[in-house]
């Protein structure tokens, strides 16, 4: 009995360090295809001889150094930080679908972002920030609000309901104000999430608040297993439920703002990345969120690259992450009306 | 009692299409520019071209669309909710009007839309139909439809098939792209008298067949069960039902946009007014369904007349409150589909 228990405990450590050591070893292969590829391509040796150090032709190093290192640590940065916030989400809610594209957290980062470009006097990626972290608490509290006035609302598919709602709710009022401004092509593309223009100086902005939001989600894990078995089961245990779904909600809207604003709502992302994260990991939160954000980044950047790889015009890894997230999505709502019994959040797949 | 509540329902309808009309009128008459007495007199007693393309080509399809639109998609949604005993389904939930939007997007995007107008509503129809039966495919468990995972499933789906269409339209050149996203939200800016004949009678036809329908409707909303069953069964005639439902929306979506929260208002308010009787519900419909329709379209032509916010824009405004009102408010008959 204690030696099998011991096995099991040992087998699950050791998948926890096969899986971390994966996901770095994919992750740091999907970076090398994700600088070679693009309208030019960067050869393989190319990059190795940047990496020892020796010279290239410097066009090649402008387009290494100036467009494609900070295009792809931002593609890690922005799914890890929506990967860590589904992750977190799914913990509060005890519910498989809460994420920040079917919570109402993307349309409401993207309304305010709008807002604040359309009517504040002068705008700067900061205060864009700023608005969308607002716009995000906005969105989520809607989606809240009603799934805790209807009954059965936390249900996965009364959740859906009226997040999908709240979304096509505020997303038609961002149609309306860019109509009203004359604005749609440029922002039909930003409002599927893309990449393109990112430059060093988003990367700068967008790095300390990733790793601050996923530092700060770290030190709040034990809190959030606690709460993800269930709140009595929380309490139970001493934990402050309200104190932990406060700060972490904080930490969600700081980091799905910062992403919505720098890159614009890529979805789905955190729907799917939590889902396996927990399945490869188990229900600790201090390894969840590590290997959320690890698996986020590769999920984003190779569907970054892949829009780069396989259109000339570069332009929407949100289109790629909709597509397989949303298949990911099919394939839960196909699930979960299966069980009867009911089964925590955790371990619904 | 009951001879007084007729009489008040009798005026209320009767004072709705007077209203209505008069409305008519000014739809037709004021915009970017406004039409006075002595233009309507010159239009109708002198050839002048200018006035003429104004209200017959430019604002008379516009109208005719919002009459057929209106009424088509009312009688869709509440095909739709009686079908699937549930308050809150309509085409749009079960994927359709994404469905279509992805016909129409691979129409234009492969050119074929150049061959036939007549494409457009095919390929929004095809694969309108093709979401619709994925949907309830896989929320089917031994024959019979599970409520509560219809929703689910139609959304799930709904976002991938609508990433699909992003996918298509970042291939594509940006005067397509453009053409697209004004295909895809859903205006009647780009309305003309082809789609006017196009839609009319495919509109028409499905309304018809609903309307004989009809009583089957009453039947099967009425439940043919007891009520802790949680299952809708599906059947032919049922299916058969839904097909017209379906093709309905996939012709509006093709001329004018998916509008998807005209086919939850209409029914609901409809079914207020006059009771639960589907073929009574399906005239006041039509009523209802182009009273809102242009009361949004006024909305976007009379008070953004340079830049024509799309209707659509306001029938979500207006309808997604709604709809979470019936979320929260009718909690018992939607229990099915959250249990």
């Amino acid at each position: 009995m204690v030696s099998s228990s011991l096995k099991f405990e040992l087998s699950i450590s050791k998948k926890r360090k096969l899986t971390v050591v994966a996901g770095l070893i994919v992750l740091l292969v999907a970076a090398v295809f994700g600088v070679m590829f693009g309208a030019t391509d960067i050869s393989l040796s190319d990059i190795l001889k940047l990496i020892s150090g020796q010279e290239i032709a410097p066009d090649v190093r402008c387009i290494f150094f100036e467009l494609r290192l900070p295009r792809v640590i931002t593609a890690v940065l922005v799914g890890a930080a929506f990967a860590v916030s589904g992750a977190v989400m799914q913990a509060l809610t005890q519910n498989p679908l809460a994420s920040p594209s079917l919570a109402g957290l993307n349309a409401g980062s993207s309304l305010a972002l709008l807002v604040a470009l359309v009517f504040l006097p002068e705008f700067s990626i900061e205060t864009g920030i700023v608005a969308s972290a607002i716009g995000s608490a906005i969105g989520v509290t809607l989606v809240f609000t009603v799934s805790l006035l209807a009954r059965s609302g936390n249900s996965p598919a009364g959740f859906a309901l009226s997040g999908l709602v709240v979304s096509m709710f505020l997303s038609s009022i961002t149609t309306g104000i860019v109509h009203a401004n004359n604005m749609s092509y440029e922002l039909s593309f930003w409002t599927m999430g893309g990449l393109e223009a990112i430059r060093w100086e988003h990367v700068k902005l967008l790095l300390p608040i990733v790793f601050a939001g996923i530092a700060f989600l770290m030190f709040l894990s034990p809190g959030l297993t606690a709460v993800s078995l269930g709140n009595e089961t929380a309490t139970g245990l001493g934990v402050n439920v309200w104190r932990v779904r406060r700060l972490s909600l904080l930490a969600v809207f700081v980091l799905v703002g910062a992403s919505v604003a720098i890159v614009g709502p890529v979805g789905f992302v955190g729907l799917m990345v939590p889902h396996i994260a927990r399945k490869l990991t188990g229900v600790s939160y201090s390894i969840i969120i590590p290997v959320s954000a690890l698996l986020g980044g590769v999920l984003v950047l190779i569907c970054d690259t892949l829009s780069r790889y396989l259109t000339a015009s570069a332009i929407s890894a949100g289109v790629f992450t909709t597509f397989i997230g949303g298949s990911f999505f099919v394939y839960l709502a196909y699930a979960s009306g299966k069980p009867k019994k009911r089964k925590p959040a955790s371990e619904v797949k | 009692m009951p001879a007084k509540k007729s009489t008040k329902r009798n005026a209320l309808i009767i004072s709705g299409i007077i209203i209505f009309i008069l409305w008519s009128f000014a739809y037709l008459s004021h915009g970017l520019y406004t039409l006075g007495f002595a233009d309507w007199q010159e239009l109708l007693t002198n050839e002048n071209s200018f006035l003429q393309t104004l209200v017959w080509n430019v604002r008379m399809p516009r109208l005719m669309l919002v009459l057929i639109l209106g009424a088509g998609l009312s009688a869709a949604g509440m095909t739709c909710q009686n079908l699937l005993r549930n308050d809150l389904a309509t085409p749009g939930i079960l994927g359709v009007i994404t469905g279509g939007n992805f016909g129409v997007t691979l129409a234009v995007a492969t050119g074929a839309m150049m061959i036939s107008p007549w494409i457009l509503p095919v390929m929004s129809f095809s694969f309108g139909m093709l979401c619709m039966l994925i949907t309830l495919l896989l929320s089917m468990e031994g024959g019979r439809i599970i409520s509560r995972r219809v929703m689910l499933i139609g959304i799930a789906l709904s976002s991938v098939v609508g990433s699909m269409s992003g996918l298509i339209s970042i291939f594509i050149r940006v005067d397509s792209f453009n053409y697209i996203t004004a295909f895809l939200t859903s205006s009647l800016t780009k309305a003309n008298w082809d789609f006017v004949y196009m839609s009319a009678p495919c509109v028409l036809v499905g309304w018809l067949w609903i309307f004989k329908k009809s009583r089957t409707l009453d039947v099967i909303s009425l439940g043919d069960e007891p009520a802790t069953s949680l299952g809708v069964p599906i059947d032919l005639t049922k299916l058969l039902l839904l097909v017209p439902a379906v093709a309905i929306t996939g012709v509006c979506v093709a001329v004018g946009g998916g509008f998807a929260f005209l086919g939850l208002l209409a029914p609901h308010i409809a079914r207020k007014i006059v009771g639960s009787n589907s073929k009574k519900i399906m005239l006041a419909c039509l009523l209802i369904g182009p009273g809102l329709l242009l009361a949004a379209e006024s909305i976007s032509r009379w008070f953004f007349p340079l830049t024509e916010i799309p209707a659509g824009v306001f029938i979500s405004a207006i309808g997604a409150p709604y709809f979470l009102y019936l979320l929260i408010k009718n909690g018992k008959r939607n229990e099915l589909a959250f249990a």
